[in-house]
Protein backbone atom coordinates (compact mmCIF):
# COMPACT_ATOMS: atom_id res chain seq x y z
CA UNK A 1 0.00 0.00 0.00
CA UNK A 2 1.88 3.41 -0.89
CA UNK A 3 1.87 6.01 1.73
CA UNK A 4 -0.12 9.74 1.56
CA UNK A 5 2.58 12.20 2.11
CA UNK A 6 0.27 14.73 2.05
CA UNK A 7 -0.72 15.08 5.96
CA UNK A 8 2.38 14.34 7.07
CA UNK A 9 4.46 16.56 9.29
CA UNK A 10 8.20 17.90 8.12
CA UNK A 11 9.45 15.67 11.20
CA UNK A 12 7.23 12.50 9.51
CA UNK A 13 8.55 13.48 6.52
CA UNK A 14 11.95 14.24 7.22
CA UNK A 15 11.72 10.03 8.77
CA UNK A 16 9.92 9.24 5.85
CA UNK A 17 12.82 10.23 3.37
CA UNK A 18 15.48 8.54 6.07
CA UNK A 19 13.30 5.47 5.41
CA UNK A 20 13.70 5.43 2.04
CA UNK A 21 17.83 5.47 2.02
CA UNK A 22 17.91 9.38 1.18
CA UNK A 23 18.97 12.67 2.89
CA UNK A 24 16.99 14.07 5.54
CA UNK A 25 16.79 16.98 3.43
CA UNK A 26 14.28 15.24 1.20
CA UNK A 27 11.88 15.60 3.78
CA UNK A 28 12.48 19.46 3.66
CA UNK A 29 11.64 19.53 0.23
CA UNK A 30 8.96 17.38 -0.15
CA UNK A 31 7.11 20.19 2.77
CA UNK A 32 7.99 22.81 0.28
CA UNK A 33 6.31 20.94 -2.58
CA UNK A 34 3.21 19.52 -0.95
CA UNK A 35 2.20 22.73 1.62
CA UNK A 36 4.01 25.53 -0.17
CA UNK A 37 3.21 24.92 -3.20
CA UNK A 38 0.44 22.18 -3.24
CA UNK A 39 1.71 19.91 -5.48
CA UNK A 40 -0.23 16.88 -6.30
CA UNK A 41 2.18 14.78 -8.10
CA UNK A 42 5.44 14.17 -8.08
CA UNK A 43 6.32 14.78 -11.72
CA UNK A 44 6.31 18.88 -10.90
CA UNK A 45 9.04 18.36 -8.16
CA UNK A 46 11.32 20.13 -10.48
CA UNK A 47 14.56 20.18 -7.71
CA UNK A 48 14.43 16.16 -7.06
CA UNK A 49 16.44 13.92 -9.20
CA UNK A 50 14.66 11.78 -11.50
CA UNK A 51 15.37 8.87 -9.77
CA UNK A 52 14.21 10.58 -6.43
CA UNK A 53 10.92 10.84 -8.17
CA UNK A 54 10.54 7.67 -9.66
CA UNK A 55 10.70 6.20 -5.91
CA UNK A 56 8.15 8.70 -5.13
CA UNK A 57 5.70 7.56 -7.56
CA UNK A 58 6.04 3.87 -6.70
CA UNK A 59 6.59 3.90 -3.31
CA UNK A 60 4.07 6.74 -2.74
CA UNK A 61 0.72 8.91 -3.17
CA UNK A 62 -0.26 13.05 -2.89
CA UNK A 63 -4.14 11.79 -2.13
CA UNK A 64 -6.01 14.76 -2.04
CA UNK A 65 -10.13 14.32 -2.32
CA UNK A 66 -12.17 17.22 -4.09
CA UNK A 67 -15.51 18.05 -2.84
CA UNK A 68 -18.48 16.15 -4.62
CA UNK A 69 -20.93 18.86 -3.84
CA UNK A 70 -21.27 22.42 -3.16
CA UNK A 71 -24.42 24.06 -1.35
CA UNK A 72 -24.49 28.04 -1.53
CA UNK A 73 -26.57 29.91 0.87
CA UNK A 74 -28.25 33.59 0.41
CA UNK A 75 -25.67 34.97 2.45
CA UNK A 76 -22.45 34.01 0.48
CA UNK A 77 -21.86 30.58 3.34
CA UNK A 78 -20.72 27.55 1.01
CA UNK A 79 -21.09 24.11 2.33
CA UNK A 80 -19.09 21.62 1.21
CA UNK A 81 -19.51 17.58 1.23
CA UNK A 82 -16.14 15.38 1.04
CA UNK A 83 -16.04 11.53 1.09
CA UNK A 84 -13.80 9.89 3.32
CA UNK A 85 -13.52 5.83 2.73
CA UNK A 86 -17.45 5.58 2.26
CA UNK A 87 -18.83 7.98 4.39
CA UNK A 88 -19.01 11.74 4.34
CA UNK A 89 -17.88 14.65 5.88
CA UNK A 90 -19.48 18.54 5.58
CA UNK A 91 -17.00 21.88 5.74
CA UNK A 92 -18.75 25.25 5.99
CA UNK A 93 -17.24 28.43 4.23
CA UNK A 94 -17.78 31.27 5.59
CA UNK A 95 -17.41 34.55 3.95
CA UNK A 96 -17.69 37.94 5.75
CA UNK A 97 -16.24 41.62 5.15
CA UNK A 98 -13.10 41.54 6.81
CA UNK A 99 -12.58 37.50 7.30
CA UNK A 100 -13.07 34.52 5.50
CA UNK A 101 -13.78 31.27 7.65
CA UNK A 102 -13.55 27.71 7.34
CA UNK A 103 -15.09 25.22 9.43
CA UNK A 104 -13.57 21.97 9.56
CA UNK A 105 -15.20 18.55 10.78
CA UNK A 106 -12.74 16.16 12.43
CA UNK A 107 -14.66 13.29 13.03
CA UNK A 108 -17.49 11.73 10.88
CA UNK A 109 -20.30 11.48 13.28
CA UNK A 110 -19.60 12.23 17.14
CA UNK A 111 -20.34 10.27 20.22
CA UNK A 112 -21.09 13.47 22.54
CA UNK A 113 -24.44 12.96 21.70
CA UNK A 114 -25.32 16.75 22.93
CA UNK A 115 -29.09 17.15 22.30
CA UNK A 116 -29.00 20.56 20.12
CA UNK A 117 -26.90 18.95 17.61
CA UNK A 118 -27.39 17.53 14.01
CA UNK A 119 -23.96 15.83 14.04
CA UNK A 120 -24.49 14.36 17.69
CA UNK A 121 -28.13 12.58 16.54
CA UNK A 122 -25.85 10.92 13.59
CA UNK A 123 -24.23 8.66 15.87
CA UNK A 124 -20.01 8.30 15.68
CA UNK A 125 -18.85 6.28 12.07
CA UNK A 126 -14.47 7.77 12.34
CA UNK A 127 -11.65 9.77 13.25
CA UNK A 128 -10.34 11.56 10.47
CA UNK A 129 -6.70 11.62 10.13
CA UNK A 130 -4.62 14.66 9.80
CA UNK A 131 -4.90 14.36 5.82
CA UNK A 132 -8.48 14.22 5.84
CA UNK A 133 -9.22 17.19 8.00
CA UNK A 134 -6.86 19.46 5.60
CA UNK A 135 -7.82 18.22 2.79
CA UNK A 136 -11.44 20.43 3.62
CA UNK A 137 -8.45 23.22 3.92
CA UNK A 138 -6.64 22.66 0.83
CA UNK A 139 -9.64 21.82 -1.95
CA UNK A 140 -11.86 24.17 -1.74
CA UNK A 141 -11.36 27.34 -4.10
CA UNK A 142 -11.53 29.37 -1.55
CA UNK A 143 -8.27 28.15 -0.08
CA UNK A 144 -5.97 31.60 -0.86
CA UNK A 145 -8.65 33.88 0.24
CA UNK A 146 -9.04 31.83 3.54
CA UNK A 147 -7.84 33.97 6.83
CA UNK A 148 -9.58 31.82 9.58
CA UNK A 149 -9.73 28.13 10.49
CA UNK A 150 -12.08 26.89 13.12
CA UNK A 151 -12.22 23.24 13.97
CA UNK A 152 -16.11 23.62 14.96
CA UNK A 153 -17.52 21.23 12.18
CA UNK A 154 -18.60 17.69 12.42
CA UNK A 155 -17.37 16.02 15.77
CA UNK A 156 -15.16 16.44 19.37
CA UNK A 157 -11.41 17.26 18.60
CA UNK A 158 -10.40 16.36 21.74
CA UNK A 159 -11.88 12.91 21.13
CA UNK A 160 -9.34 12.86 17.99
CA UNK A 161 -6.56 15.06 19.49
CA UNK A 162 -3.68 13.01 17.94
CA UNK A 163 -4.80 13.81 14.15
CA UNK A 164 -6.17 16.83 15.16
CA UNK A 165 -2.46 18.05 16.36
CA UNK A 166 -0.90 16.86 13.30
CA UNK A 167 -3.07 18.80 11.40
CA UNK A 168 -2.53 22.11 13.17
CA UNK A 169 1.21 21.52 13.56
CA UNK A 170 0.68 21.45 9.24
CA UNK A 171 -1.52 24.50 9.09
CA UNK A 172 0.38 26.78 11.07
CA UNK A 173 3.85 25.78 10.45
CA UNK A 174 6.39 27.85 8.31
CA UNK A 175 6.52 24.67 6.25
CA UNK A 176 3.63 23.93 6.23
CA UNK A 177 0.16 26.25 5.47
CA UNK A 178 1.66 28.81 7.20
CA UNK A 179 -1.51 30.26 8.88
CA UNK A 180 -1.55 32.45 12.25
CA UNK A 181 -1.85 30.41 15.57
CA UNK A 182 -4.22 33.75 15.98
CA UNK A 183 -6.34 33.18 13.35
CA UNK A 184 -7.09 28.94 14.32
CA UNK A 185 -9.57 28.10 17.15
CA UNK A 186 -10.20 24.76 17.88
CA UNK A 187 -13.68 24.13 19.77
CA UNK A 188 -14.48 21.41 22.43
CA UNK A 189 -17.04 20.09 25.05
CA UNK A 190 -13.99 20.02 27.41
CA UNK A 191 -12.75 16.35 27.95
CA UNK A 192 -9.94 16.12 29.90
CA UNK A 193 -6.88 15.42 30.34
CA UNK A 194 -7.18 15.23 26.34
CA UNK A 195 -7.49 19.44 27.14
CA UNK A 196 -3.94 19.34 28.81
CA UNK A 197 -2.17 17.70 26.14
CA UNK A 198 -3.98 19.75 23.68
CA UNK A 199 -2.78 22.93 25.57
CA UNK A 200 0.88 21.73 26.05
CA UNK A 201 1.04 20.81 22.62
CA UNK A 202 -0.38 23.57 20.58
CA UNK A 203 -0.99 27.30 21.02
CA UNK A 204 -4.07 28.12 18.77
CA UNK A 205 -6.95 29.44 20.07
CA UNK A 206 -9.49 27.51 22.45
CA UNK A 207 -13.14 27.78 22.63
CA UNK A 208 -15.13 25.69 25.48
CA UNK A 209 -18.98 24.92 24.36
CA UNK A 210 -20.36 25.64 27.63
CA UNK A 211 -24.48 26.65 27.00
CA UNK A 212 -25.23 26.33 30.22
CA UNK A 213 -23.77 27.61 33.21
CA UNK A 214 -25.86 25.18 35.80
CA UNK A 215 -24.77 21.46 36.26
CA UNK A 216 -27.37 19.92 35.55
CA UNK A 217 -29.10 22.12 33.12
CA UNK A 218 -26.12 21.90 31.48
CA UNK A 219 -25.73 17.77 31.84
CA UNK A 220 -29.44 17.65 29.94
CA UNK A 221 -28.14 19.34 27.52
CA UNK A 222 -24.47 17.94 26.92
CA UNK A 223 -24.09 14.42 28.27
CA UNK A 224 -20.59 15.28 28.67
CA UNK A 225 -21.08 17.23 31.66
CA UNK A 226 -21.85 14.20 33.80
CA UNK A 227 -17.96 13.03 33.23
CA UNK A 228 -15.98 16.09 33.22
CA UNK A 229 -17.74 18.60 35.01
CA UNK A 230 -17.72 22.41 33.75
CA UNK A 231 -15.56 23.62 36.97
CA UNK A 232 -13.08 21.35 36.51
CA UNK A 233 -12.58 22.18 33.30
CA UNK A 234 -13.21 26.07 34.31
CA UNK A 235 -10.50 25.38 36.70
CA UNK A 236 -8.29 23.96 34.68
CA UNK A 237 -8.27 26.89 32.61
CA UNK A 238 -7.95 29.51 34.93
CA UNK A 239 -4.74 27.92 35.55
CA UNK A 240 -3.05 27.60 32.44
CA UNK A 241 -3.89 31.62 31.87
CA UNK A 242 -1.52 32.28 34.53
CA UNK A 243 1.15 31.16 32.10
CA UNK A 244 -0.50 30.96 29.00
CA UNK A 245 -1.87 33.98 26.78
CA UNK A 246 -4.00 31.94 23.98
CA UNK A 247 -7.22 33.51 23.75
CA UNK A 248 -10.28 31.39 25.24
CA UNK A 249 -13.79 31.80 24.18
CA UNK A 250 -16.75 30.51 26.13
CA UNK A 251 -19.66 29.29 23.34
CA UNK A 252 -22.93 29.79 24.35
CA UNK A 253 -26.22 28.72 22.29
CA UNK A 254 -29.20 30.55 23.28
CA UNK A 255 -32.16 28.45 23.88
CA UNK A 256 -35.88 30.46 24.60
CA UNK A 257 -36.56 30.12 28.50
CA UNK A 258 -34.19 27.24 28.62
CA UNK A 259 -30.22 29.39 29.44
CA UNK A 260 -31.00 32.60 28.55
CA UNK A 261 -32.96 33.92 31.38
CA UNK A 262 -31.40 37.00 34.05
CA UNK A 263 -30.64 33.99 36.71
CA UNK A 264 -28.44 32.22 33.88
CA UNK A 265 -26.26 35.26 33.21
CA UNK A 266 -26.03 35.78 37.03
CA UNK A 267 -24.77 31.87 37.50
CA UNK A 268 -22.42 32.40 33.99
CA UNK A 269 -20.92 35.53 35.17
CA UNK A 270 -19.96 33.81 38.82
CA UNK A 271 -18.98 30.76 36.80
CA UNK A 272 -16.47 32.47 34.71
CA UNK A 273 -14.77 34.82 37.39
CA UNK A 274 -11.18 34.73 37.87
CA UNK A 275 -11.25 33.76 33.28
CA UNK A 276 -9.72 36.00 30.98
CA UNK A 277 -12.36 35.48 27.94
CA UNK A 278 -15.06 36.25 25.93
CA UNK A 279 -18.59 34.94 25.86
CA UNK A 280 -20.43 34.40 22.20
CA UNK A 281 -23.76 34.10 22.35
CA UNK A 282 -24.98 32.31 19.14
CA UNK A 283 -28.38 31.50 17.78
CA UNK A 284 -29.92 28.26 17.47
CA UNK A 285 -31.64 26.46 14.25
CA UNK A 286 -34.09 24.27 15.26
CA UNK A 287 -33.14 20.57 14.48
CA UNK A 288 -36.20 18.49 13.40
CA UNK A 289 -37.72 17.08 16.74
CA UNK A 290 -35.94 19.39 18.89
CA UNK A 291 -37.75 20.13 22.19
CA UNK A 292 -35.57 23.71 22.38
CA UNK A 293 -36.14 26.58 20.48
CA UNK A 294 -33.81 29.77 19.78
CA UNK A 295 -34.14 32.55 21.89
CA UNK A 296 -35.53 35.90 20.42
CA UNK A 297 -32.99 38.46 19.79
CA UNK A 298 -34.14 40.91 22.79
CA UNK A 299 -33.10 38.12 25.12
CA UNK A 300 -29.95 37.67 23.43
CA UNK A 301 -29.26 41.40 23.60
CA UNK A 302 -30.16 41.37 27.19
CA UNK A 303 -27.60 38.87 28.23
CA UNK A 304 -25.02 40.44 26.09
CA UNK A 305 -25.49 43.74 28.51
CA UNK A 306 -25.40 41.84 31.66
CA UNK A 307 -22.08 40.19 30.92
CA UNK A 308 -20.56 43.24 29.47
CA UNK A 309 -21.94 45.29 32.80
CA UNK A 310 -20.11 42.47 34.26
CA UNK A 311 -16.67 43.52 32.81
CA UNK A 312 -17.26 40.09 30.17
CA UNK A 313 -16.86 40.84 26.86
CA UNK A 314 -19.93 39.20 24.84
CA UNK A 315 -20.72 38.72 20.93
CA UNK A 316 -23.38 37.64 19.23
CA UNK A 317 -22.56 35.54 16.77
CA UNK A 318 -24.53 36.13 13.44
CA UNK A 319 -26.43 33.21 11.47
CA UNK A 320 -24.82 31.97 8.58
CA UNK A 321 -25.89 29.64 6.14
CA UNK A 322 -29.35 28.59 7.98
CA UNK A 323 -31.12 27.64 4.99
CA UNK A 324 -28.22 24.94 3.04
CA UNK A 325 -27.78 23.60 6.56
CA UNK A 326 -24.23 25.18 7.24
CA UNK A 327 -25.18 27.08 10.47
CA UNK A 328 -23.65 26.25 13.75
CA UNK A 329 -25.08 22.49 14.74
CA UNK A 330 -26.30 21.87 11.74
CA UNK A 331 -23.80 19.93 9.96
CA UNK A 332 -24.98 16.10 9.67
CA UNK A 333 -24.59 13.40 6.80
CA UNK A 334 -26.79 10.82 8.25
CA UNK A 335 -29.26 9.91 5.44
CA UNK A 336 -25.22 9.73 3.47
CA UNK A 337 -24.29 7.30 6.24
CA UNK A 338 -26.33 5.01 7.74
CA UNK A 339 -29.48 3.83 6.41
CA UNK A 340 -32.55 5.23 7.74
CA UNK A 341 -34.58 3.46 10.65
CA UNK A 342 -38.17 2.32 9.25
CA UNK B 1 3.67 10.50 32.41
CA UNK B 2 0.26 11.22 30.83
CA UNK B 3 -1.87 10.23 33.80
CA UNK B 4 -2.79 12.79 36.23
CA UNK B 5 -0.53 12.90 39.34
CA UNK B 6 -3.61 11.85 41.66
CA UNK B 7 -3.71 8.45 39.90
CA UNK B 8 -2.34 5.64 41.72
CA UNK B 9 -1.31 2.19 41.19
CA UNK B 10 -3.52 -1.24 42.39
CA UNK B 11 -3.11 -4.61 42.54
CA UNK B 12 -5.69 -6.68 39.98
CA UNK B 13 -7.55 -9.43 42.44
CA UNK B 14 -9.76 -10.51 39.81
CA UNK B 15 -10.56 -10.74 35.71
CA UNK B 16 -13.49 -13.14 34.83
CA UNK B 17 -15.23 -13.75 31.61
CA UNK B 18 -18.62 -12.42 31.75
CA UNK B 19 -21.62 -13.13 28.47
CA UNK B 20 -19.99 -13.53 24.89
CA UNK B 21 -17.29 -10.99 25.45
CA UNK B 22 -17.22 -9.19 28.45
CA UNK B 23 -14.96 -9.11 31.88
CA UNK B 24 -15.06 -8.31 35.13
CA UNK B 25 -12.13 -6.16 36.63
CA UNK B 26 -11.21 -6.13 40.50
CA UNK B 27 -8.86 -4.53 42.53
CA UNK B 28 -9.29 -4.16 46.27
CA UNK B 29 -11.03 -1.03 47.22
CA UNK B 30 -9.58 1.41 49.42
CA UNK B 31 -11.78 5.03 48.50
CA UNK B 32 -15.18 6.32 48.26
CA UNK B 33 -17.55 6.89 45.44
CA UNK B 34 -20.93 7.23 44.79
CA UNK B 35 -22.45 4.47 42.65
CA UNK B 36 -22.81 5.89 39.14
CA UNK B 37 -19.31 7.79 39.00
CA UNK B 38 -16.47 5.98 36.72
CA UNK B 39 -12.50 5.81 37.40
CA UNK B 40 -10.16 6.38 34.57
CA UNK B 41 -8.03 3.35 33.98
CA UNK B 42 -4.73 2.31 32.34
CA UNK B 43 -2.16 -0.27 32.53
CA UNK B 44 1.14 1.92 32.13
CA UNK B 45 1.66 5.88 33.46
CA UNK B 46 2.50 6.63 29.89
CA UNK B 47 -0.58 5.66 28.42
CA UNK B 48 -3.81 8.05 28.97
CA UNK B 49 -6.73 6.10 31.01
CA UNK B 50 -10.39 5.15 29.53
CA UNK B 51 -13.08 5.67 31.17
CA UNK B 52 -15.03 2.57 33.34
CA UNK B 53 -18.06 2.93 35.48
CA UNK B 54 -17.28 1.44 38.94
CA UNK B 55 -20.06 -1.62 38.49
CA UNK B 56 -19.74 -3.15 41.96
CA UNK B 57 -21.50 -1.46 45.21
CA UNK B 58 -19.82 1.17 46.94
CA UNK B 59 -19.19 -0.92 50.38
CA UNK B 60 -18.23 -4.01 48.18
CA UNK B 61 -14.18 -4.83 49.56
CA UNK B 62 -13.30 -4.89 45.63
CA UNK B 63 -14.05 -2.30 42.99
CA UNK B 64 -14.68 -3.58 39.97
CA UNK B 65 -15.67 -2.63 36.32
CA UNK B 66 -17.23 -4.71 33.30
CA UNK B 67 -16.01 -3.83 29.73
CA UNK B 68 -15.62 -5.57 26.48
CA UNK B 69 -12.77 -5.31 24.52
CA UNK B 70 -12.91 -2.96 21.56
CA UNK B 71 -11.14 -5.18 18.63
CA UNK B 72 -8.97 -2.34 17.30
CA UNK B 73 -8.71 -0.88 21.07
CA UNK B 74 -5.19 0.77 22.40
CA UNK B 75 -6.30 -0.48 26.40
CA UNK B 76 -9.70 -2.66 26.34
CA UNK B 77 -7.38 -5.94 24.84
CA UNK B 78 -4.92 -5.31 27.50
CA UNK B 79 -7.43 -4.97 30.20
CA UNK B 80 -8.96 -7.96 29.14
CA UNK B 81 -5.81 -9.87 29.35
CA UNK B 82 -4.55 -9.28 33.09
CA UNK B 83 -4.09 -12.03 35.16
CA UNK B 84 -4.49 -11.33 39.19
CA UNK B 85 -1.15 -10.15 40.83
CA UNK B 86 -0.95 -7.73 37.78
CA UNK B 87 -0.68 -3.72 38.28
CA UNK B 88 -3.44 -1.26 36.91
CA UNK B 89 -3.35 2.52 37.60
CA UNK B 90 -6.50 4.19 38.28
CA UNK B 91 -7.90 7.66 38.63
CA UNK B 92 -9.86 9.09 41.79
CA UNK B 93 -13.57 8.72 40.61
CA UNK B 94 -15.37 11.50 38.93
CA UNK B 95 -18.77 12.22 37.77
CA UNK B 96 -22.02 12.69 38.20
CA UNK B 97 -24.10 10.37 36.62
CA UNK B 98 -26.04 9.80 40.03
CA UNK B 99 -29.50 8.56 40.19
CA UNK B 100 -30.75 10.96 43.03
CA UNK B 101 -34.47 10.57 42.44
CA UNK B 102 -37.17 8.40 44.36
CA UNK B 103 -38.56 6.64 41.14
CA UNK B 104 -36.80 6.45 38.03
CA UNK B 105 -36.54 4.26 34.88
CA UNK B 106 -32.86 2.89 33.85
CA UNK B 107 -32.14 2.05 30.28
CA UNK B 108 -28.89 0.67 29.35
CA UNK B 109 -27.01 -1.61 26.48
CA UNK B 110 -24.11 -3.30 27.06
CA UNK B 111 -21.64 -2.93 29.45
CA UNK B 112 -23.91 -0.09 30.17
CA UNK B 113 -25.74 -1.56 32.73
CA UNK B 114 -22.68 -1.40 35.01
CA UNK B 115 -23.34 2.10 36.74
CA UNK B 116 -26.55 0.85 37.47
CA UNK B 117 -25.59 -2.71 39.21
CA UNK B 118 -23.44 -0.55 40.90
CA UNK B 119 -26.15 2.19 42.25
CA UNK B 120 -28.31 -1.36 42.89
CA UNK B 121 -25.48 -3.28 44.59
CA UNK B 122 -24.78 0.08 46.71
CA UNK B 123 -28.98 -0.60 47.60
CA UNK B 124 -30.24 2.17 45.37
CA UNK B 125 -32.33 -0.43 43.47
CA UNK B 126 -36.09 0.14 45.22
CA UNK B 127 -38.57 -0.19 42.75
CA UNK B 128 -36.76 1.83 40.00
CA UNK B 129 -37.28 -0.03 36.50
CA UNK B 130 -34.48 -1.76 34.40
CA UNK B 131 -34.88 -1.84 30.40
CA UNK B 132 -31.82 -3.76 29.25
CA UNK B 133 -30.57 -4.36 25.83
CA UNK B 134 -28.01 -6.54 24.14
CA UNK B 135 -27.81 -8.57 20.32
CA UNK B 136 -27.19 -12.04 22.59
CA UNK B 137 -29.33 -13.45 26.12
CA UNK B 138 -25.60 -14.23 26.50
CA UNK B 139 -24.58 -10.33 27.26
CA UNK B 140 -27.49 -9.52 29.29
CA UNK B 141 -25.02 -8.62 32.11
CA UNK B 142 -26.38 -10.35 35.31
CA UNK B 143 -29.56 -10.54 33.98
CA UNK B 144 -30.31 -13.37 36.93
CA UNK B 145 -29.60 -10.90 39.73
CA UNK B 146 -31.87 -8.10 38.17
CA UNK B 147 -34.47 -10.87 37.86
CA UNK B 148 -34.42 -11.59 41.64
CA UNK B 149 -33.40 -7.88 42.49
CA UNK B 150 -36.49 -6.35 40.29
CA UNK B 151 -38.74 -8.69 39.01
CA UNK B 152 -41.31 -7.88 37.21
CA UNK B 153 -39.21 -4.39 36.87
CA UNK B 154 -36.86 -5.98 34.74
CA UNK B 155 -37.02 -5.88 31.25
CA UNK B 156 -34.93 -7.66 29.64
CA UNK B 157 -34.68 -6.89 25.58
CA UNK B 158 -32.59 -9.15 22.76
CA UNK B 159 -32.46 -8.03 18.93
CA UNK B 160 -30.91 -11.56 17.86
CA UNK B 161 -32.52 -14.56 20.53
CA UNK B 162 -35.74 -15.24 21.46
CA UNK B 163 -37.28 -15.74 24.76
CA UNK B 164 -37.57 -12.18 26.20
CA UNK B 165 -38.47 -8.97 24.79
CA UNK B 166 -37.80 -9.28 21.21
CA UNK B 167 -36.08 -6.01 19.66
CA UNK B 168 -34.04 -2.97 20.74
CA UNK B 169 -34.73 -0.68 23.92
CA UNK B 170 -35.83 1.61 22.10
CA UNK B 171 -38.81 -0.60 21.01
CA UNK B 172 -39.67 -1.48 24.25
CA UNK B 173 -39.64 2.47 25.57
CA UNK B 174 -42.16 3.28 22.15
CA UNK B 175 -43.94 0.17 23.38
CA UNK B 176 -45.21 1.94 27.10
CA UNK B 177 -47.10 4.81 27.96
CA UNK B 178 -45.43 6.58 30.47
CA UNK B 179 -46.25 9.18 33.39
CA UNK B 180 -44.89 12.35 31.74
CA UNK B 181 -43.16 12.81 35.58
CA UNK B 182 -41.14 9.87 34.87
CA UNK B 183 -37.52 10.39 34.93
CA UNK B 184 -35.51 8.21 32.69
CA UNK B 185 -31.25 7.52 33.41
CA UNK B 186 -29.82 6.28 30.09
CA UNK B 187 -26.49 4.49 29.27
CA UNK B 188 -24.12 3.30 26.69
CA UNK B 189 -23.45 4.10 23.22
CA UNK B 190 -24.25 7.38 22.04
CA UNK B 191 -26.45 5.76 19.39
CA UNK B 192 -28.81 4.06 21.99
CA UNK B 193 -28.64 6.92 24.00
CA UNK B 194 -29.76 9.82 21.21
CA UNK B 195 -32.28 7.45 20.11
CA UNK B 196 -33.86 6.44 23.42
CA UNK B 197 -33.91 9.93 23.71
CA UNK B 198 -35.41 11.54 20.63
CA UNK B 199 -38.02 8.93 21.38
CA UNK B 200 -38.52 10.06 24.66
CA UNK B 201 -38.77 13.56 23.75
CA UNK B 202 -41.07 12.36 20.99
CA UNK B 203 -43.75 10.79 23.86
CA UNK B 204 -43.31 14.24 25.48
CA UNK B 205 -40.68 13.65 28.57
CA UNK B 206 -39.34 16.80 29.29
CA UNK B 207 -35.96 16.45 28.46
CA UNK B 208 -34.98 17.69 31.87
CA UNK B 209 -35.97 14.66 33.09
CA UNK B 210 -33.49 12.35 31.05
CA UNK B 211 -30.25 12.32 32.37
CA UNK B 212 -27.41 10.02 29.71
CA UNK B 213 -24.26 8.35 30.75
CA UNK B 214 -22.63 8.26 27.13
CA UNK B 215 -19.55 5.83 26.59
CA UNK B 216 -17.78 8.30 24.16
C1 LIG C 1 -18.01 7.98 30.82
C2 LIG C 1 -17.55 6.70 30.18
C3 LIG C 1 -17.75 5.49 30.81
C4 LIG C 1 -17.36 4.31 30.19
N1 LIG C 1 -17.60 3.13 30.84
C5 LIG C 1 -17.32 1.98 30.21
C6 LIG C 1 -17.63 0.72 30.86
O1 LIG C 1 -18.12 0.69 32.00
N2 LIG C 1 -17.36 -0.43 30.19
C7 LIG C 1 -16.81 -0.40 28.92
O2 LIG C 1 -16.61 -1.48 28.34
N3 LIG C 1 -16.48 0.76 28.32
C8 LIG C 1 -16.71 1.94 28.93
N4 LIG C 1 -16.37 3.13 28.31
C9 LIG C 1 -15.59 3.08 27.04
C10 LIG C 1 -14.09 2.99 27.40
O3 LIG C 1 -13.68 4.18 28.05
C11 LIG C 1 -13.17 2.84 26.17
O4 LIG C 1 -13.49 3.79 25.22
C12 LIG C 1 -13.25 1.46 25.54
O5 LIG C 1 -12.92 0.45 26.48
C13 LIG C 1 -12.27 1.37 24.35
O6 LIG C 1 -10.98 1.67 24.80
P1 LIG C 1 -9.72 1.24 23.92
O7 LIG C 1 -8.51 1.91 24.48
O8 LIG C 1 -9.64 -0.23 23.84
O9 LIG C 1 -10.07 1.79 22.50
P2 LIG C 1 -9.44 3.08 21.77
O10 LIG C 1 -8.04 2.79 21.39
O11 LIG C 1 -9.66 4.26 22.64
O12 LIG C 1 -10.37 3.14 20.50
C14 LIG C 1 -10.23 2.14 19.51
C15 LIG C 1 -10.97 2.43 18.26
O13 LIG C 1 -12.33 2.21 18.49
C16 LIG C 1 -13.05 3.36 18.11
N5 LIG C 1 -14.11 3.53 19.07
C17 LIG C 1 -13.97 3.81 20.37
N6 LIG C 1 -15.19 3.95 20.91
C18 LIG C 1 -16.08 3.75 19.92
C19 LIG C 1 -17.48 3.79 19.85
N7 LIG C 1 -18.22 4.07 20.90
N8 LIG C 1 -18.07 3.53 18.65
C20 LIG C 1 -17.34 3.23 17.57
N9 LIG C 1 -16.00 3.20 17.59
C21 LIG C 1 -15.39 3.47 18.74
C22 LIG C 1 -12.08 4.52 18.21
O14 LIG C 1 -12.42 5.59 17.37
C23 LIG C 1 -10.81 3.87 17.79
O15 LIG C 1 -10.67 3.86 16.40
C24 LIG C 1 -16.74 4.33 28.92
C25 LIG C 1 -16.49 5.56 28.31
C26 LIG C 1 -16.88 6.73 28.91
C27 LIG C 1 -16.62 8.05 28.26
S1 LIG D 1 -22.06 19.88 19.50
FE1 LIG D 1 -20.02 19.16 18.93
S2 LIG D 1 -19.51 17.72 20.59
FE2 LIG D 1 -21.73 18.03 20.70
S3 LIG D 1 -22.60 16.35 19.47
FE3 LIG D 1 -22.35 18.14 18.10
S4 LIG D 1 -20.38 17.84 17.13
FE4 LIG D 1 -20.42 16.52 18.93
Amino acid sequence: MSTNLFGLTLGQLRAFAVDLGRPTYLGNQLAQWIYKRRATSFEVMSDLAVPVRKQLQELCSLERQEPTRVDESRDGTKKYLFPVNGKFIETAYIPETDRKTLCVSSQVGCKMGCLFCMTGKQGFQANLTSAQILNQVVSIAEFSQLTNVVYMGMGEPLDNLDAVLLSLEILTADWGLGFSQQKITVSSVGLLPALEDFFNRSKVRFALSLHSPFDEERASLMPVQNVHAMDDVLDFIRNRQESDVRRVSIEYICFAGVNDTPRHTKELVRRLHGLKTRVNLIHFHPIPGTPLQGSDSSAMERMQRELSAKGIAATIRRSRGEDIWAACGLLSTKALTVPLKT
Amino acid sequence: MKVPASTKSVMVCQNLPRGKRGRWLSWERDFDFLPGQIVGVTDDPNRPPRWYSLASGNKDSWASILFTPVDSGELSPILSRLVPGDRIWITPPQGSFLDKKKQAVWVATGTGVAPFLAMARSGFAGTRVLVQGARYLEDLYFREEWQKRLGKNYIACCTREQGVFDGRVTRYLESQKWPMDTHFFLCGSSEMVVDARDLLISQGIPFSQIVAEVYF
